[in-house]
């Protein structure tokens, strides 16, 4: 009886968007759908928090016989996942109420919605990725939404380099199924793991996770997508990433020096850049997605320590799943702030959105007392396994990067913080609730986490104390001094340093030598109608028009007939001859 | 020949009768000629419902009778050709259905239907040949059953479009009939059979059955439209739609596309082709014709073209699955067969939607249509999402096992190519997407008709909504019993089994 329930339980969190977006599809139904948004993720919070770890479904007829169980990790990503669905679908409603295209968006927000859930609950490979696929294409839709120069160029490129990540898993995932023997996931053989795919779980992972050289998609992305749509991008999809990587790499069972040097390497190097670049934006919503890169940097060094140190491996899962949930809930109360606390008219409403701010920030800085420094804790007791080299380097460099991000939330509050008389005429009305409902679960969440109270006795003493503080304090002075240095260097920063970074660059090298492809290749044929604004930049239309007309060309002269009826004549007297002097 | 055998002439009866009389019938008769076409195309449906049950049960179907001295008329049933009659059955249907509305008003509709039902008899015939010559005989008429079709229009650019298509037709029949003649002078009558039947061969005339594999391929390679002798298709798209369906899914280029499979499994056993160390050269031209098809549809703006270049690409799927070696490779090929037609299928149906609803002929005409024509769009969105790969969808069933195959094989850079192509794939598909659903739609479309309640004509809506169903289906539950995966393990058994 228990397991019927509990496997009804694990069918209804993945099942419920998915009946969601079905009635959506009734038109009298829909505005009532809308309403209800949140609902759908119910299930799933509550599978998260109640439902029985080890619960299992087995659906031989579906896909390629799928699987969906409940595990521990499963567990803790599906109640940070689940608690940003809710606020943030929650928060749609209001953030919404005016959109002409609040359906579409609440379309793709279900679908998105489905693919993360049923991805941390898949027990196969191939349901794990026809879940991570759904959720990437959909999400792509909600980059899209704005529909806005900003947003068009965000999407195209999210969904490229989404559409880049999906096959190289994909082949990964082949790899690691003939590798394995077989498709589920409990029973992969990791012993005899192929490096193929390692290799392109590394990267096709990456790109979701926003790992450094393959982020440059992310602070484009997360700010152009609605709100709500970016709380989920930057807190819980960034995680499927993360996921992907803990469930099919084999930490844990192999020592893997060049996995974990690259994982801890790539993950420094994103915490800094995070903070090189993030410093000069002047949206705070890049700031947010900035910061998301660094975090995740740090998470990943975490996954590298793993890979280094496979004996102590549980210790630093249990770290990596204190530290992802941190970042999420955290994250995620960032990016719903930022509306109330711009709408914020009155002293009272100020006060609050103040404070709603800061201590989400303060969390993410690692500030005394907060998740944020049970999370940096957690994963700094972890360095010791290594060996005494990288044991000291992440020791020093560890804080730094905490004092990066104390220097990015200071920039992101002078950014967001309420100020008397810029309230706009916009309302904020149903966002507050939805906001601070995160933050409050930001304040309790990483608390239920297994593992987290005994990390606690850690941090208490004064000298802990002093390790939490001191980078914060780095970071609070260069914020100052950078704030009084602002006008003489800091004005122009982002046309240097601008959201999407190196892409940036890279997007104009390929511009150049022609070798991009614009949104669409069919569009320079001058055949848009009036009033569409022009889709591609004329250069890359130029570029691309000489290559299609160079291999038209070549096709042409392939398939006019006299020369393709030439050469199959030619051929058919060469095997006359064959025949001839074979003598059958 | 036994009792049950008979079935199979009904098969190509219930085709070829409906075609004849449909020759006869006055132009002005609109109902009888439809419910003629959909009686034989229906009656069709439930017997190759009914051989589908036999062969599946063991029993056997054969038919033959001497037509020349020596040289055998045979027809037969295997699990390979059920696959093929079932698909080409199944879409004809459909494909009947679309007709009749597409074609409403227009001239010559005895003629198109009389060659229309020609066309698919050759297919059934093609699917139904139990040995070599009775093979070419249907493929020969294929070719000159479909012609009238692609000419149908009789514009000048149709004129030039199905003289190209005659002209590399009728060379690689050619070719073919040659290398007919010649096997069969090495071999006698050759019969399909699984594993092959040129065993005995493979040591003494290795040479020989080497260069006669070329012409095989050469001379069938044209159907298939594998690069560099694709040219004729992306011309034959001049025709209309409900055609250019026939063509790039259930007959022509299937055709090719079974041919090679037959060739490969049924004549030469795919171990002895292996031996002969001819599938390799096989698999690279598979492949270039993946990544060029890819490459070129990217850069047409007309939407049929670009789906004929992507048709170029998605058959040559097939062939690769069959050129490697591994059962896991071989149901790959084989589902994709049907895969591919299905897909390939909606994404027909839906551009003649546009065409015919709005007058939408080019892909930078297509913004917002999603708004003005969400049914026929969302079918379109299926299918171009299953040609990318995009999980669970048909087509990513095909991408998996092709993927997997060629890595048990050892073949890495075949996965290297599928991947090529899927981005190749996304490059010219999403864009498509993105211009429907998510610009507005302009004040006036080029050329509207008002169906009244619906986006369109029903039976052009009713067509795509059910291959597009279908391509869900074959993706969602592939790895349940009812599902064309499951066939197709059944003929890789039967090809690789013990």
């Amino acid at each position: 009886m228990i397991t019927h329930l509990s496997s009804l339980w694990l069918v209804a969190s993945v099942a419920a968007p998915v009946l969601a977006v079905l009635l959506l599809a009734v038109r009298p139904w829909r505005h009532a759908v809308m309403r209800a948004t949140p609902l759908a993720a119910l299930p799933a919070l509550a599978l998260a928090l109640a439902g029985p770890i080890g619960a299992e479904l087995s659906l031989p007829w579906l896909l390629q016989h799928t699987l969906l169980e409940l595990d521990l990790v499963g567990r803790v990503f599906l109640g940070f996942t689940s608690a940003l669905y809710v606020a943030s679908g929650w928060y749609a409603r209001g953030y919404l109420v005016k959109d002409a295209n609040a359906v579409r968006f609440h379309l793709f927000f279900l679908l998105a919605m489905t693919g993360n859930f049923g991805l941390i609950l898949a027990g196969d490979i191939p349901t794990f990725y026809t879940a991570f696929a759904l959720m990437g294409l959909a999400s792509a839709g909600l980059v899209f939404h704005r529909g806005d120069a900003d947003a068009r160029r965000a999407g195209r490129i999210y969904l490229g380099l989404a559409m880049v990540g999906e096959v190289l898993i994909m082949s990964g995932f082949v790899f690691l199924a003939v590798a394995g023997g077989t498709t589920e996931i409990a029973d992969l053989h990791r012993q005899v793991f192929s490096l193929p795919a390692l290799l392109l779980l590394l990267a096709g992972f990456g790109i979701k996770a926003g790992a450094l050289s393959l982020h440059f998609w992310l602070p484009l992305a997360h700010p152009a997508a609605p709100v709500p749509a970016s709380a989920v991008l930057s807190g819980a999809m960034i995680k499927a990433g993360l996921l992907g990587w803990i469930r099919f790499l084999p930490l844990g069972e192999a020592t893997m020096p060049g996995c974990g040097f690259t994982l801890i390497s790539a993950g420094l190097g994103a915490a800094f850049l995070g903070t090189f670049v993030g410093v000069a934006q002047k949206n705070p919503k890049a700031v947010l997605a900035y910061s998301s890169i660094s975090q995740m940097g740090i998470i990943m060094t975490g996954l590298g320590i793993g890979a280094l140190r496979p004996e102590a491996w549980l210790e630093i899962q249990a770290a990596v799943l204190i530290y992802a949930t941190h970042h999420a809930l955290a994250k995620g109360s960032l990016f719903l702030g930022v509306g109330p606390a711009h709408a914020a008219r009155t002293r009272g409403q100020r006060l609050v959105a103040g404070a709603g701010l800061l201590l989400p920030a303060l969390a993410l800085a690692g500030a005394p007392f907060t998740s944020g420094a049970l999370a940096k804790t957690a994963l700094k007791t972890n360095v010791a396994f290594l060996p005494e080299g990288w044991a000291v380097a992440l020791g020093i460099l560890l804080p730094l990067a905490a004092a990066g991000t104390m220097l990015k939330m200071t920039r992101f509050l002078w950014l967001a913080w309420p100020r008397p008389g810029q309230a706009t005429e916009s309302s904020a009305r149903g966002l507050w609730l939805p906001w601070l409902g995160l933050v409050v679960a930001m304040l309790v969440g990483v608390w239920l986490l297994p593992g987290a109270l005994e990390v606690l006795p850690k941090k208490l003493s004064a000298e802990k104390l002093w390790d939490a503080l001191w980078p914060l304090l780095v970071g609070g002075a260069l914020a100052a001094l950078a704030a009084g240095l602002r006008r003489r260097f800091t004005a122009d920063l982002d046309r240097w340093l601008p959201a999407g970074d190196f892409g940036v660059f890279l997007e104009k090298f390929l511009a150049r030598v022609g070798l991009l492809l614009p949104a669409d290749a069919g569009s320079h044929h001058a055949h848009d109608h009036e009033g569409q604004p022009a889709e591609t930049d004329s250069r890359w239309a130029a570029a691309l028009a000489a290559i299609g007309a160079r291999l038209a060309a070549a096709e042409s002269s392939l398939r006019s007939s006299p020369v393709g009826g030439a050469l199959l004549l030619l051929l058919i007297g060469l095997l006359l001859f064959l025949l001839a002097i074979t003598g059958t | 020949m036994n009792i049950h055998g008979l079935l199979l002439l009904g098969i190509l009866l219930s085709s070829l009768l409906t075609g004849v009389i449909i020759f006869f019938l006055r132009e002005q008769s609109h109902r009888l000629r439809t419910w003629l076409n959909l009686l034989g195309a229906g009656l069709k449906l439930i017997l190759v419902a009914a051989l589908l049950w036999g062969i599946y049960h063991g029993q056997g179907y054969t038919l033959a009778f001497d037509f020349l001295p020596g040289i055998q008329f045979a027809l037969g049933a295997d699990a390979n050709s059920v696959l093929f009659v079932a698909l080409s059955s199944f879409l004809w249907f459909w494909t009947t259905l679309y007709a009749v509305g597409y074609l409403e008003d227009s001239p010559h509709r005895s003629r198109f239907f009389g060659f229309f039902s020609l066309c698919v008899t050759a297919t059934t015939g093609i699917a139904l040949s139990a040995n070599l010559v009775t093979f070419l005989v249907f493929y020969e008429l294929l070719t000159i059953s479909t012609y009238p079709l692609v000419v149908h229009r009789g514009t000048p650019e149709a004129m030039r479009g199905g003289k190209i298509y005659l002209v590399y037709t009728l060379a690689g029949g050619t070719v073919l009939l040659l290398a007919v003649v010649w096997l069969h002078h090495l071999a006698g009558p050759v019969m399909f059979k699984e594993r092959g039947v040129i065993q005995a061969l493979v040591a003494t005339h290795r040479g020989e059955l080497q260069i006669l594999f070329l012409l095989f391929m050469l001379g069938i390679g044209v159907k298939a439209a594998i690069v560099p002798l694709h040219g004729w298709l992306p011309k034959a798209m001049v025709a209309p739609a409900p055609v250019s369906s026939l063509l790039h899914a259930v007959a022509v280029v299937k055709a090719g596309a079974f041919g090679i499979v037959r060739i490969v499994y049924d004549v030469y056993g795919v171990e002895n082709a292996a031996k002969l160390g001819v599938l390799p050269p096989l698999a690279i031209a598979a492949a270039v014709t993946i990544v060029y098809g890819s490459t070129l549809a990217l850069f047409q703006d007309e939407l049929k073209k670009r789906l004929a270049f992507s048709t170029v690409s998605q058959v040559s799927y097939i062939v690769l699955g069959v050129a490697i070696l591994g059962p896991a490779a071989a149901i790959g090929g084989l589902i994709h067969l049907v895969h591919q037609g299905v897909m390939k299928i909606t994404l027909f149906f839906g551009a003649g939607n546009y065409a015919e609803t709005l007058g939408i002929h080019r892909v930078s005409e297509m913004n917002g249509v999603g708004r003005r024509m969400p049914l026929t769009t969302a079918a379109f969105t299926v299918a171009a999402l299953g040609m990318i790969g995009v999980p669970p969808l048909a087509g990513y069933i095909t991408k998996w096992y092709l993927k997997k195959g060629a890595i048990t094989a050892g073949d890495e850079w075949v996965a290297v190519v599928l991947a090529v192509s899927s981005l190749l794939n996304a490059a010219y598909f999403l864009p498509i997407l993105y211009r429907a659903w998510f610009l507005s739609p302009p004040k006036t479309w080029p050329q509207e008709h008002s169906f009244g309640k619906w986006e369109t004509h029903w039976m052009l809506l009713t067509a795509p909504l059910v291959t597009a169903a279908l391509v869900i289906w074959a993706g969602v539950f592939a790895e349940s019993p009812y599902s064309p995966l499951a066939w197709v393990k059944l003929i890789v058994a039967r090809e690789y089994g013990p």
